[in-house]
């Protein structure tokens, strides 16, 4: 096999590697790089490719008049400013890239932010920080500390903190990572460095953390055991085995999972794997507690301890957040050990939130489209049709959504000349947090296939 | 920002298209030079792999006006073919030879019929076999990765991995 593999070394042209495409999008899944990183492979490439002399952004402003009797000092001071000026220009041209990601990733976290990515706003901040003015003569102290508010340092604050104080003084972009040491919904880097002065921010971009990282659940209901063991370590979590009595599912092979497939869990998570050990013997039998009334986290325990697999959704009710109002299987009712039971939990509103979610569409898509929004079930909750045509050289699509806790979505694109559909891409809508999160990254390459022939 | 976003961009601003592009493909370039360098190369030199690549788009890119179809495309040849020069030298020497001297990336060379042959071929293969051979031979990926991230068994990549290599063999015969 290694001679083969030497042999079969694959050395692609570029015209080669266009048939790929869907191949190399998904090598990239799983990419990942720290922010770190990142503004070091930015900076690095931009000083190679010869940028550092044109662009000073911020640096301008500070007062660099001292020295300049002493040549050193001020070749030394001017060296800093400019490497400072390829920082800042990195910045500010990440920060565009920043909310053009953002938007891709659909961190729609404030109804406020006005232009969907890649609008004219946004190529205009790209292109004011081309024409800065690099001009020497410029560097003059323009700045009076007491009269201006400087972004202070945000690292390790609440997300919704920041949007409460910001709101309204600055336009604002999200990007959300997974991030083992902060906290979900505490920021943990910011592209606008700290002491920018706010009249000067654009966008104040900011990286919140997602929490640990976590992982969907496959389905391995088709394969045998061992089969459904591996899928399930290769996907990240750690199956524990459980064989139970089955009348339907052949001896062997797996009956479910808890939690049950397309569940976003913790990497490294337990699941379990309940396997049927076919129709000999009895099933053990359990007692429905009565759970209403409970709080959330109590009722499933409970529920798990009695023996029951528990899932829970989030319902409008005026009862106080987090109480358990209605359970799918009614106290008393005596079900076999690990079925499943539902618990509907309080959200404490009794109005659904309403949140609007754009999604960028590739540039070239040409032709008539439906696209359905299908909830975890496979409804088709919202429906639009677009005219991509029409749509100009950016396009994007909206949709108004209205809800409560969370909801996974998919979006699914079909043509109205062929009527032949993709999966375009998924997202996870926080209701309460007024944030959407796009959890894949787009099928763009299937989309363009739909194109109408010219 | 879609390729086509990008390449728009590159054009009537390349300073922020190339920005943009880092932005958008650092996590891919990274996982490619990873891929082919880690354990060869400490990760600071996988860095400057990954920023060469970039610069060698860059500079090969503008030698054609960003007449691109693919961003990811074009970067993942030259991403491939750079870390395959940075692993000869690692190999055949200590030291690093500086980058004017990585010799020139051709990006539109006229093509190997073969190749193309080969490439049409695995492309043939249908999925997941095309995955697996293009993460195999192309980015040097291990059957291990390779299951991992395509939920597959490790033994399954392997026997697909044979099983498609004789099923190339066919369709390369049959084209000849």
């Amino acid at each position: 096999m290694k001679r083969e593999n030497e042999e079969m070394k694959l050395d692609l042209s570029v015209q080669d590697a266009e048939l790929f495409e869907d191949t190399f999008a998904g090598f990239e899944e799983n990419a990942e790089v720290t922010d770190a990183e990142k503004k070091r492979v930015l900076s690095s490439v931009m000083r190679k490719a010869g940028f550092e002399m044109n662009e000073i952004i911020n640096e301008k402003r500070k007062n660099i008049t001292a020295s300049k009797t002493d040549d050193t000092e001020v070749r030394r001071g001017r060296i800093q400013v400019k490497r400072g000026g390829i920082i800042a220009a990195c910045i500010a041209v990440l920060t565009v890239g920043a909310v053009t990601v953002g938007m891709l990733h659909m961190n729609n976290i404030n109804a406020d932010i006005p232009e969907p990515a890649g609008q004219p706003t946004v190529e205009g901040q790209s292109t004011d920080a081309d024409d800065t003015d690099t001009s020497d003569d410029e560097y003059t102290d323009t700045m009076d500390d007491n009269a201006e508010e400087l972004l202070p340092d945000l690292v390790g604050r609440k997300l919704t903190d920041v949007l409460t104080e910001y709101e309204g003084k600055v336009k604002i972009g999200v990007t959300t990572e997974y991030n083992d040491e902060y906290e979900e919904g505490i920021i943990y880097g910011q592209y606008t460095p700290a002491g920018t002065p706010l009249k000067d921010i654009d966008t104040l971009t900011m990286i919140v953390s997602k929490g640990k990282q976590k992982r969907f659940i496959p389905d391995v209901s088709a394969s045998e055991r061992e089969v459904a063991e591996e899928e399930l370590k290769a996907a990240g979590f750690k199956p524990v085995v459980k064989e139970i009595f089955d009348e339907e599912v052949p001896e062997g092979f797996p009956i479910k999972t808890y939690p049950g497939p397309g569940t976003e869990v913790l990497l490294d998570s337990e699941v379990t794997l309940f396997i049927s050990n076919g129709k000999s013997g009895e099933p053990e039998t359990v007692t429905v507690p009565d759970v209403v009334g409970m709080k959330k986290d109590e009722a499933m325990l409970l529920l798990k301890e009695t023996g029951l697999c528990v899932r829970h959704k989030y319902v409008l009710s005026s009862a106080e957040k987090g109480t358990v109002v209605e359970q799918s299987v009614e106290p008393d009712t005596t079900l076999n050990k690990y079925d499943d039971i539902i618990i509907s939990v309080s959200d404490g509103v009794t109005e659904p939130i309403k949140l609007t979610v754009s999604t960028p569409l590739p540039g070239d898509l040409r032709g008539s489209y439906r696209i359905d929004l299908c909830d975890g079930d496979g409804t088709v909750k919202y429906t639009k049709s677009i005219n991509a045509d029409t749509l100009g050289d950016v396009k994007t699509f909206d949709f108004d959504l209205e809800g409560i806790g969370a909801e996974k979505f998919t979006i699914i694109i079909t043509s109205v000349e062929t009527d032949k559909s993709v999966i375009y891409g998924d997202f996870a809508v926080d209701f309460s947090n007024k944030t959407a999160d796009m959890s894949n990254t787009l099928n763009i390459a299937d989309l363009l296939a739909l194109n109408p022939a010219e | 920002m879609t390729d086509k976003e990008l390449i728009e961009k590159l054009k009537s601003s390349p300073q922020a298209g190339l920005a943009a592009v880092v932005d958008r493909y650092t996590a891919y370039v990274m996982k490619i030079a990873r891929t082919k360098l880690n354990g060869i190369c400490s990760s600071e030199d996988i860095e400057e792999a990954v920023s060469d690549i970039f610069f060698k788009f860059y500079q090969t890119g503008q030698s054609s006006g960003f007449d691109i179809r693919s961003v990811r495309a074009y970067l993942s040849v030259i991403a491939g073919r750079h870390c395959t020069d940075v692993f000869r030298k690692h190999i055949s020497s200590p030291d690093i030879l500086p980058l004017e001297d990585a010799g020139e990336i051709p990006t539109q060379e006229p093509l190997s019929d073969n190749r193309t042959t080969l490439a049409a071929a695995v492309k043939k293969l249908g999925e997941p076999d095309t995955s697996i051979f293009i993460r195999k031979y192309f980015f040097g990926q291990k059957t291990k990765e390779i299951a991992e991230e395509l939920h597959l068994n490790p033994k399954a990549v392997d026997k697909r991995v044979s099983r498609g290599l004789v099923k190339l063999r066919k369709i390369l015969k049959e084209e000849e």
